[in-house]
């Protein structure tokens, strides 16, 4: 039998390039982060014209996949686990941060806020916002809406250079 | 130069290679530094020792791939094949043409395994430029033909192909 965990890995990650850059033209550019960053699987930048853009807008998800697990039976969650701990953590970032439940068997994805709205662990997430072009939507409003409230300013630096004109 | 290719190409090329394959739980699928991705075939010993190679092209356009009657352009066969002359073992050649949110998957190989009667060889496709479509049933064949290939090429089989061909001959 095949490493399990090699194969969710690479599976998961494909799984949802694939279901972010589906539509005509997509927006959402994600990367995958491997093993470099502990919490943190992808982050995600939204494809926006240079000629407008000011700030550029991103994400971070945090990913869990299943090939086995399943749906509880009660309300169709998908069956995947977040401790408590990195729940809190992933709300400590001051930037869109939401957990991504995969269905390897279906090759479908589910996505959720982890924005510190709740900080309990997870044995299991909702599966009302599958990655399909409504929940896109949804998430390239609320990341932009987001940045657009975000101001340069706020960051002032000493590593300056002085003969950078 | 082959003009640009939207940048989601060659994200979503390389995606659909690894979801094709690995909708087989007997398929590990590496990325590599020379190829596009490396597949172990997991026939449950501890070391997985059997590899073939994909190398991956797309395209939003067909015709920037693929000329007439599905085949791709001769010289970039050569080119490609050309690069596969030194491997030693199978490669393959998928192709995505991906134009607006439809993805149309094709194979070719590039290094082909091959069983004939004088035993196992590989063969660089130098002449046959024509794809196949890629689904699970392809993968599934392309495993099969790899798999042949090995199990002829284990040291008992190779013998028993040698002493049958002296005799036939």
């Amino acid at each position: 039998m095949a490493n399990e965990r090699d194969l969710i890995g690479m599976r998961g990650e494909a799984i949802i390039t694939l279901r972010l850059t589906d539509g005509e033209s997509p927006r959402f550019k994600p990367t995958f982060l491997g093993d470099k960053w502990s919490t943190i699987d992808f982050v995600v930048e939204l494809d926006q014209p240079r000629s407008t853009a000011t700030v550029v807008p991103f994400f971070f998800m945090s990913v869990r996949s299943t090939r086995s697990g399943g749906y509880t039976r009660t309300h169709g969650r998908l069956r995947v686990q977040v401790k408590e701990h990195e729940i809190r953590r992933l709300a400590a970032y001051p930037a869109p941060t939401y957990i991504v439940g995969v269905d390897e068997a279906r090759e479908r994805a589910f996505i959720v806020s982890a924005n510190g709205e709740n900080l309990g662990g997870l044995s299991s997430m909702t599966t009302r916002y599958p990655i399909d072009q409504s929940t896109r939507e949804m998430l390239w409003s609320e990341v932009t809406g987001y940045w657009s409230r975000w101001h340069s300013g706020a960051m002032q630096s000493q590593l300056i250079d002085e003969e950078w004109r | 130069m082959r003009e640009q290719e939207p940048w989601y190409v060659e994200h979503r090329a390389e995606s659909w290679a690894i979801v094709y394959l690995t909708r087989r739980t007997d398929l590990i699928v590496t990325r590599d530094a020379g190829l596009d991705l490396l597949v172990h075939i997991d026939t449950g010993e501890e070391t997985p020792r059997r590899v073939f190679g994909v190398q991956i092209e797309a395209s939003a356009r067909r015709d920037r791939l693929l000329c007439k009657d599905d085949a791709v352009f001769p010289d970039w066969l050569e080119k490609l094949a050309s690069r596969a002359q030194s491997l030693s073992f199978p490669l393959c050649l998928f192709v995505f043409i991906m134009p607006g949110n439809t993805c149309d998957p094709y194979y070719l190989w590039l290094k082909e395994p091959i069983v004939g009667p004088e035993g196992p060889r590989l063969e660089t496709n130098i002449g046959d430029p024509r794809v196949q479509p890629l689904d699970n049933a392809a993968i599934g064949h392309i495993v099969n033909r790899i798999n042949d290939w090995y199990e002829a090429s284990r040291p008992s089989a190779t013998t028993r192909a040698a002493a049958s061909a002296n005799v036939l001959r």
